[in-house]
């Protein structure tokens, strides 16, 4: 273990700014793509490590060529196991491990370096977030380092270290001019995203499922609105509308799934909103879903590219989220007067033939104390509701398990108890039985306001459904049987509402919001959601129509394209200008050591005369043997201590040492 | 005033008598140049005394001649108050320290309460006796000899006394060829005949001239790391004071000055550096015999 007491080598020290910088990338492609890149990778760096101190020899050829041929045939086998896209990434994880073996030059150094970009730009498709943008900028900061320090190598690492801050720092704000001026041109080429499964709500909703997404603190979404915000028994997110029901579960009709698969025009429903009515203007940033799906409020009208608003007046869009994606709506707080029927009557009346004989024989008496009427319709609603409302029926997270073919029958005269699905569901059944077109509406309940980035946020647990009956005259009215059960719901959020009881995201004990009571902690949280809001707003979904947004605020101007050329050019004149700045300043401050590399140049061609100088002497100590040595370069050398001298110790203008040094290089170039 | 040919003249005059020591004799130049005191150490009969007289003959200075013994009390040198019966007054008799040039000759053979006595009278450069402040002559050098440690009955100056002295010489053998020249030309000069080379004004335009030489970061920078290394690195048993990087620096400008030049370079640092720092160094017990200050000079790279 000799090697602790001396000074690092310089590959020791290349390797301790690599290894943590490597490590990071290295992590990141092993999750996502081979989990066994790591151990390649450690293999390889412990290795190099043991040779580096003298514990194991020098690798040789053979050993050598046997890595290469195991980390090709690793990447070919992924490639036959997975997919050839995979098997790309991981050659050049494998790439890196091998470099890191036998790195000598500053070439390989180079390329590591040149491998480590590539790493961190294919990471950083899959991890956008803020947390892992930052572990992947630290990565990147310290590969940096490990190149200044093969370039400068008297550095110690923390020398190397200084400096690559320095860089950053100088470099950080001509990245951001850049990110948020240049124009965005549009991908050249597009990735094909591997499919994941869907989260949130799906298009099949059974009573049970949305109690397990209560279980859930991940995000749904968040919205920012500008201006007004409507009250918080408003605030129903409209997903999904669920139109056909089997007895067990409700799900998405067959006309609109038809109608999602050609979407048509978006004007479709348009022309039904009244554009008098009061309006809401808001942002939605979705979480990936994987789905189709977007969330507004009734009634919606999208101001984004590719998001139609459906018949059914939720929002759909061509492809499925993937990643985080933002749009901005428009929405109208009522549902269209005008009567607006079609295909969906009949629809709306689908039951199934038989099951549930209790459920409907309710709907029948109902029926018959209030006979088919316009007015009666509503009268019957109500006296439903009330229903739910005097009878003992309770809200809970945990409803007991039901039978599967007569679900309704079970929740409404037996166990009495269920969540918000449970309610809408047999709500809508019964509504149905009597004849009245109704349908499931699955969405999002309420949301957190986060104070200090002034925006709501949707969790999975704010899940909620209800229903939407057909009613002449009225067109589709909302009603939310939940409401009547447990009131408190619709003002409360579900967190609040089950806070003393133990079952609220029961198996996630770490999870911040559990401790909201605790000031410190709900600060904290609200800070991180909203450092990760801004990160999504500004960053992630900086795309076109953002910056066009942007340039139209700080310059007032239409964006044409003479205006983006203006752009262009002004920025590379400003960026260049910024660099022949700094280019500048480096050469003032680096004189001395201009001085150095030239003195260090003629000592290089003295010692080609075998003559070398001793440490710690002083050039005129040079002298003596000079004049033995190679008389004939003495009288260079004593005008080339004369220069030393005049530039290093005495108190002469900056221009005239500018001068001095200039004639040493001559001189020195004599030398050699 | 030419500062370098002055100086050149002195060290051509005071070689006259001390022959073949002409570096001995310019670093002791450059000490009293930079108001230094200097310690010269080395074995009985090299020519300490005589160097020493030398000096003070070429500078046209007062000089007198302390020879430190066992017995040697503070007033003998610094002065005594005697009571005059004619006046019924006491009067202050100034003790041999009253002169511009002070030999303390074997000063470690004193006890060391007369050291310290004369060691306080070259800081301070005054004396206060029976509570009167008397100062010194200006200017005043203090030029003493020391016998090296191993002879009997001598008391070795501590390190914190040493690093009064700016600057400690050693003599050593004369060479073959210069000892034979002594020897040839033994009484033919005389110290008393010596010219005076330098007078006291030129002495204090010099002395002031030593303050204004050039000093650039670059050689502070190199000094600093001279320094530092001396304090980091193990072999040294003690580091270097920040009194002794004043010291390096302060002769090191009156070695440029006798040079020629109004700006130090690392040539003169080096020069000058063994006689600055060697006694700062080394402990007693290597006395005599270190080669430190230039192991350390062998460390550091000048540029």
């Amino acid at each position: 273990m000799n090697w602790l007491k001396t000074e690092l080598t310089h590959e020791l020290k290349l390797l301790s700014l690599f290894f943590p910088a490597q490590i990071i990338v290295q992590v990141y492609q092993s999750v996502h793509h081979a989990w066994w890149a790591i151990l390649f990778y450690l293999i390889c760096a412990i290795w190099r490590f043991a040779m580096l101190t003298g514990s194991v020899k020098p690798i040789g050829k053979f050993a050598k060529n046997a890595c290469f041929i195991t980390g090709l045939l690793l990447v070919v086998f992924t490639g036959v196991s997975t997919n050839i896209l995979v098997s790309l990434f991981v050659m050049l994880a494998v790439a890196q491990s091998l470099k890191i073996l036998e790195f000598e030059t500053q070439r390989d150094v180079v390329s590591l370096f040149i491998i480590h970009l590539f790493l961190t730009a294919s990471t950083l498709l899959f991890y956008f977030d803020l947390m892992h943008s930052l572990a992947l900028a630290l990565s990147l900061f310290l590969t940096v380092a490990a190149v200044i320090q093969c370039k400068i190598k008297i550095f110690s690492p923390a020398a190397s270290l200084k400096m690559a801050s320095q860089l950053a720092l100088v470099s950080l704000p001509i990245a951001l001019v850049l990110f948020f001026m240049m124009p965005q041109l549009p991908p050249l080429w597009k990735m094909a995203k591997p499919k994941s499964p869907p989260t949130g709500l799906t298009e099949t909703v059974k009573p049970g499922d949305l109690a397990d997404l209560a279980g859930s603190n991940k995000l749904a979404f968040r919205v920012e609105f500008e201006g007004a915000i409507p009250d918080t028994t408003n605030l129903y997110w409209r997903t999904l509308v669920h139109e056909s029901f089997d007895g067990e579960s409700w799900a998405i009709s067959e006309q609109s799934q038809a109608w999602k698969k050609a979407i048509p025009h978006k004007q479709l429903a348009n022309q039904l909103i009244d554009t008098n009515q009061n309006s809401f203007l808001y942002t939605v940033i979705a979480e990936p879903s994987h789905q189709k799906w977007l969330h507004a409020l009734d009634i919606a009208y999208p101001l984004a590219d590719k998001v139609y608003l459906t018949p059914d007046y939720n929002l759909v869009r061509t492809e499925p989220v993937s990643a985080r994606m933002q749009y901005k709506i428009k929405s109208y707080m009522h549902l269209p007067v005008e009567p607006y029927v079609d295909f969906s009557t009949a629809q709306n009346l689908q039951l199934p033939a038989d099951e549930n004989e209790q459920a409907r024989a309710l709907a029948q008496k109902l029926r018959q104390q209030y006979p088919d009427d316009a007015e009666n319709n509503e009268l019957l609603i109500n006296a439903l509701l009330r229903r739910f409302n005097q009878d003992e029926y309770h809200y809970t997270l945990k409803p007991p398990r039901v039978s599967q073919y007569n679900g309704i029958d079970d929740f409404l005269f037996e166990s009495k108890s269920g969540f918000c699905a449970h309610y809408a569901s047999a709500f809508t059944f019964v509504v149905r039985a009597a004849g009245i077109p109704a349908r499931v509406v699955s969405g999002y309940l309420g949301g957190e306001w986060n104070p200090q980035g002034e925006y709501l946020s949707l969790y999975q647990y704010d899940a909620h459904a209800w229903s939407e009956v057909y009613l002449q005259n009225k067109g589709w009215v909302r009603f939310d049987p939940t409401a009547f059960v447990a009131p408190d719901r619709v003002e409360m959020s579900v967190q609040d509402l089950f806070k003393e009881k133990e079952d609220f995201l029961p198996d996630n004990n770490f999870a911040l919001v559990k401790y909201q009571e605790l000031p410190f902690v709900s600060d904290v949280r609200f800070w991180l959601a909203n450092v990760d809001y801004q990160w999504t707003r500004w960053i992630i979904n900086y795309n076109q129509s953002a910056q066009e947004n942007l340039l139209k605020r700080l310059f007032g101007q239409k964006t044409d394209w003479t205006f983006y050329l203006y752009l262009i050019s002004f920025l590379c004149a400003s960026i260049g200008l910024f660099v022949l700045i700094i280019w500048l300043i480096q050469r003032y401050k680096k004189q001395p050591t201009d001085v150095v590399k030239y003195y260090h140049k003629a000592l290089k061609a003295l010692s080609t005369q075998g003559i070398d100088k001793p440490i710690g002497a002083t050039p005129e100590q040079l002298v003596h043997e000079i004049e033995h040595k190679a008389p004939e370069l003495l009288p260079i050398w004593h005008k080339i201590i004369q220069l030393l001298n005049d530039i290093q110790y005495r108190n002469l203008p900056i221009k005239t040492k500018r001068k001095l040094i200039s004639q040493l290089r001559v001189e020195v170039k004599k030398m050699q | 005033m030419d500062i370098e040919r002055i100086s050149q003249l002195a060290a051509e005059q005071v070689g006259k008598v001390v022959i073949g020591k002409q570096a001995q004799i310019k670093l002791a130049l450059c000490c009293l140049f930079a108001r230094g005191h200097l310690l010269i150490e080395d074995l009985p009969g090299m020519g300490k005394t005589t160097l020493s007289h030398a000096l003070a003959q070429v500078m046209g200075l007062s000089y007198r001649r302390v020879q430190f013994t066992s017995d040697l009390l503070p007033a003998d040198i610094l002065g005594v108050s005697i009571f005059k019966s004619e006046t019924q007054q006491f009067e202050f008799h100034q003790g041999p320290i009253f002169s511009q040039i002070v030999l303390a000759d074997e000063i470690n053979r004193a006890s060391p309460k007369t050291q310290s006595a004369l060691l306080e009278a070259m800081e301070e450069r005054q004396v206060t006796i029976d509570g009167i402040t008397h100062p010194l002559d200006e200017p005043f050098f203090v030029i003493a000899t020391q016998n090296p440690l191993h002879q009997s009955g001598t008391f070795p100056l501590p390190e914190s006394q040493l690093d009064r002295f700016l600057v400690r010489i050693k003599l050593g053998y004369p060479s073959h060829d210069a000892e034979r020249d002594m020897l040839l030309q033994a009484g033919s000069v005389n110290v008393s005949d010596l010219p005076v080379c330098i007078t006291p004004e030129q002495l204090q335009q010099v002395q002031a001239a030593v303050r204004d030489v050039t000093v650039t970061d670059e050689l502070i920078a190199y000094l600093l790391k001279l320094v530092q290394e001396s304090r980091d690195n193990a072999d040294f048993a003690m580091g270097l004071s920040p009194r002794a990087s004043k010291a390096i620096l302060h002769t090191a400008k009156a070695w440029a000055l006798m040079n020629g030049r109004n700006y130090v370079t690392a040539n003169d640092l080096q020069a000058i550096f063994p006689a600055v720092t060697e006694h700062r160094l080394s402990q007693q017990a290597n006395y005599g015999e270190s080669e430190q200050a230039k192991t350390l000079l062998g460390l550091v790279e000048p540029i």
